[in-house]
């Protein structure tokens, strides 16, 4: 056997050990949202939702550059401040302002969940969405 | 070593840590690269993050076997292939250039094949 394939499955194994330690070691996921509270926030409208949640009729009324709201797992964020901050640009989010599932599938089929951190971060956590008044 | 193989020696090693970096860095920082994934290859299950993984182990284990010299020419003929296709897919930008650029020069290693210091040698003598 040609005793370079052992040198290459070796490489292979440092290369595969490497990324998993480096990615362990930067996994910051957190289920338990750590976003900022809606003291700040910047939507201009901003309406004490926190007993009820936010219906998907509020939330489509924040689908601006000025007043961005998205849902992203049963929590509403207003990300209007990140906007200009967003390395794809910002219509690459806008489409997605004021919407919940079409944010969260856009928002997972480009990121993954590597964002979610981020994007708890950066947003302002408006509330619980109400799920059940978008079934409705 | 021989005079004429050092300007070969060089050029290997100078390019496989080009190759090394970048893959490290995408590793590092996924989020920084996924703006160069093109919108047809991200689908429900393969996100623009796991494409850059992928790309990032790909790149980081070549490089390697370039850095080493182990199966130099195959190594690099990969990878000069994979930078043509990014630098095609980038078009005529900053970047593009730079990555046409780069494939040539691994396209040469290629031409090169293995140089005196190449692990290659060892198990082909």
């Amino acid at each position: 056997m040609d005793k370079r394939l052992l040198y290459v499955g070796l490489i292979v194994a440092i290369v595969l050990v490497g990324i998993f330690l480096i990615r362990a070691n930067q996994s910051g996921y957190n289920p338990q949202p750590t976003a900022n509270t809606n003291s700040n926030s910047s939507g201009g409208s901003s309406t004490n939702n926190s007993s009820s949640g936010v219906p998907l009729s509020e939330l489509s009324k924040h689908s601006t550059v000025d007043d961005c709201w998205v849902a992203y797992d049963g929590k509403v964020y207003d990300i209007t401040s990140f906007l200009p901050n967003h390395r794809g640009g910002i219509n690459r989010i806008l489409p997605y302002c004021g919407t919940a599932d079409e944010f969260q599938k856009a928002f997972t089929k480009q990121h993954g969940t590597s964002k979610v951190k981020l994007l708890m971060n950066v947003g302002v956590l408006i509330g619980d969405f109400d799920v059940m008044g978008a079934v409705q | 070593m021989k005079p004429h193989d050092l300007p070969k020696v060089i050029l290997r090693i100078a390019l496989s840590l080009v190759f090394i970096y970048f893959g490290l860095q995408q590793v590092i920082s996924p989020d920084s690269w996924t703006s160069f994934i093109p919108h047809f290859l991200t689908t429900s299950f393969l996100s623009a993050n796991n494409l850059v993984m992928m790309n990032a182990f790909g790149e980081l284990v070549l490089g390697l076997m370039l850095l080493f010299g182990i199966y130099t020419r195959f190594s690099s003929i990969l990878l000069s292939i994979h930078l043509i296709l990014i630098s095609f897919s980038l078009g005529l930008s900053p970047i593009g250039v730079r990555d046409f650029g780069l494939a040539i020069a691994t396209f040469v290693v290629f031409l090169n094949g293995p140089d005196s210091y190449c692990l290659d040698n060892k198990f082909t003598r």
